[in-house]
C-alpha cells in the first residue's frame, strides 16, 4: 500500500512539479517560488490521501503554494540577474519587465510562452478560464516586448 | 536578439530550482525525525514584532481601562468616579507606555534573534549556487556557532536604540497630547480650581475674590439666579447644612479669546443629588472674562437632569 502511494506520488510529482515550480517562481520570484514549491510538495506528500481525491490536485496544490509563499518575506528583487553563461540569450531588461507584470500575467506568459505549457494546463493550475489565461499571456508578452523593444518576428 | 519566449525559457530553466521526489521524501523524513528543515521561514520581522507587541499592549491596556471605566460608570455615582478615572488614567498611562515599550523591545529582540538563526540556516552553499533543501540540527548549530564569532552587537544595539527612540517619541507625543483640542489654558484652569475650592468651603469672600461684581449663578431649570450676596446669605448656609460638595476638578475645556472664555467640564455631575429630589446638577458653562488684567468668573450657568 505504501509502495503504491509512493509510486503514485512520484508520478504526480513528475507531472505536476514543473508546472508548479515555474508558476510559483513566476508568481513570487525565484527564491520564494522555490521555497513555496518545496513546501507545497511536502504538504502534498503529508496529505496525499486527501489530495488524491481532489478534482484538480495541481490547482489545489498551487493554492497551497500560494499560501506557503505568503508566509515568506518578499524579496526586494523577485527576479535576480542570472550569469550570462547560464542564460546567454537573456537581455538585462527582461527581469525588470517581468517584475512590472501582474502576477497572473507573469505566470501565464512564463508557462505558455516560455515553457510551452498548454492553456488548459495553466487554466487548471490557476483556476481560471482558458480565455483569461490567453488574455493574461498575450498582454504579458506584449508588455515584455514593449519593455525590451522587440517585435514578434524576431528570429528564433 | 532572441525572442522573448526563448529568453523566458532560458531564464527560468537556469533560475528555477527544481524539486525532485527524493527532495520531498527527504524533507518528509527529516520532519518525521524532528530534524530542522533548512528552509526556515523568514517572515519574522523585528520591526513588525515590536510594533505589534506595542500595539497589542496598548490595546490590552485600553480594554482594561474601558472595562474599568464602564464598571465605574455603572455605579451611578456620577462625577466622583468619572473624575477618579480620569485622574487614575493620567497618572498611570506613563507606566503603561513604559510597559508597552518594554514588551516591544523584548519582541523585537527575540524576533531578531530567531530571524538571524533562520537566515543562517538558509544561506546558500557557496560551492553549489543552489539553496540546500534541508540539514540537521547539528549542522545548523555548527553554522550558528560560526556566525556567533561575527560581531552582531552593533546591529543589536542599533535595533534596540531605534525601537527605544520610536517608543519614547510615541510616549512624548502621547503625553503632550491635550485631552481635547479645546483644553482650557492654565490660567483658566487655576481660576476654576480656586472657584471650585471657594464653593466647597462655602467661603463667600474667597468666591468674591474670583468673580466679577456682576457675577450671577443661574439655573435654566429653576429659572433662578443668585448674586454673590444671595449666595453668601442664603445658598452657602443651606449647602453647608446638607454637606454639599462639588468634586469636579476638571479637566476643563474652554473656547473663546484671551479676554473672554466659555468654560465647561467633562460630562460629570455634582454629588449631592438629594439637593433637589434626585436631580443631578451639572456644572454647565462658566463665562470667564478678564477684568483689569485678571480672569474672573462672570456667570455660572448650570443645568440639571432628572
Amino acid at each position: 500500500m505504501e509502495a503504491d502511494d509512493h509510486r503514485a506520488f512520484t508520478r504526480f510529482v513528475k507531472e505536476t512539479e514543473p508546472r508548479l515550480s515555474y508558476a510559483l517562481a513566476a508568481a513570487y520570484g525565484l527564491e520564494v517560488g522555490a521555497e513555496a514549491t518545496a513546501d507545497a510538495l511536502a504538504w502534498a506528500w503529508e496529505h496525499w490521501e486527501s489530495l488524491q481525491g481532489k478534482h484538480n490536485p495541481a490547482g489545489y496544490l498551487y493554492r497551497v503554494g500560494q499560501s506557503k509563499a505568503r508566509r515568506y518575506h518578499r524579496p526586494r528583487v523577485l527576479f535576480p540577474a542570472i550569469p550570462v553563461a547560464e542564460a546567454p540569450s537573456v537581455e538585462p531588461g527582461l527581469t525588470a519587465a517581468l517584475g512590472s507584470l501582474s502576477k497572473n500575467q507573469r505566470v501565464a506568459v512564463v508557462l505558455i510562452h516560455g515553457m510551452a505549457f498548454s492553456e488548459r494546463e495553466v487554466a487548471d493550475l490557476l483556476g481560471i478560464s482558458r480565455w483569461s489565461v490567453r488574455t493574461h499571456a498575450d498582454r504579458g508578452l506584449r508588455r515584455i516586448r514593449e519593455a525590451l523593444g522587440v517585435s514578434a518576428d524576431v528570429n528564433r | 536578439m532572441s525572442t522573448v519566449e526563448r529568453q523566458l525559457r532560458e531564464y527560468f530553466d537556469a533560475g528555477v530550482e527544481r524539486i525532485s521526489v527524493d527532495d520531498v521524501m527527504a524533507q518528509a523524513a527529516v520532519r518525521e525525525e524532528r530534524l530542522e528543515p533548512l528552509r526556515t521561514r523568514r517572515s519574522l520581522k523585528p520591526a513588525w514584532a515590536a510594533v505589534g507587541a506595542f500595539a497589542a499592549t496598548i490595546v490590552a491596556i485600553g480594554g482594561v481601562v474601558a472595562l474599568l471605566a464602564g464598571v465605574q460608570h455603572l455605579t451611578g455615582k456620577v462625577g466622583v468616579d468619572a473624575a477618579a478615572i480620569v485622574d487614575a488614567g493620567g497618572e498611570t498611562i506613563g507606566i503603561w507606555l513604559v510597559a508597552a515599550v518594554a514588551v516591544a523591545l523584548a519582541a523585537a529582540t527575540v524576533t531578531w534573534l530567531i530571524r538571524r538563526s533562520s537566515n543562517n540556516a538558509s544561506r546558500r552553499e557557496p560551492d553549489q549556487g543552489k539553496v540546500m533543501v534541508m540539514r540537521t540540527i547539528e549542522q545548523a548549530e555548527t553554522d550558528a556557532e560560526a556566525t556567533k564569532q561575527q560581531s552582531r552587537w552593533p546591529m543589536i544595539v542599533i535595533a534596540v536604540l531605534a525601537v527605544t527612540v520610536v517608543g519614547l517619541v510615541a510616549w512624548m507625543v502621547f503625553a503632550m497630547r491635550p485631552n481635547s483640542p479645546n483644553a482650557a489654558p492654565t490660567e483658566v484652569v487655576e481660576l476654576m480650581e480656586e472657584y471650585t475650592a471657594a464653593w466647597n468651603s462655602f467661603d463667600a469672600d474667597a468666591l468674591e475674590a474670583v468673580v466679577t461684581p456682576s457675577y450671577r449663578i443661574r439655573s435654566a431649570r429653576l429659572g433662578e439666579e443668585m448674586n454673590i450676596e444671595a449666595i453668601r446669605t442664603e445658598l452657602f448656609p443651606y449647602l453647608e447644612g446638607i454637606e454639599w460638595h462639588n468634586p469636579i476638578t476638571g479637566p476643563y475645556y474652554a473656547v473663546g479669546s484671551p479676554d473672554q472664555w466659555f468654560v465647561s467640564t467633562e460630562g460629570s455631575g455634582i454629588e449631592g443629588s438629594a439637593f433637589s429630589d434626585g436631580v443631578q446638577w451639572q456644572n454647565g458653562v462658566f463665562t470667564v472674562v478678564r477684568v483689569e488684567g485678571e480672569l474672573r468668573v462672570r456667570e455660572h450657568f448650570f443645568y440639571a437632569e432628572d
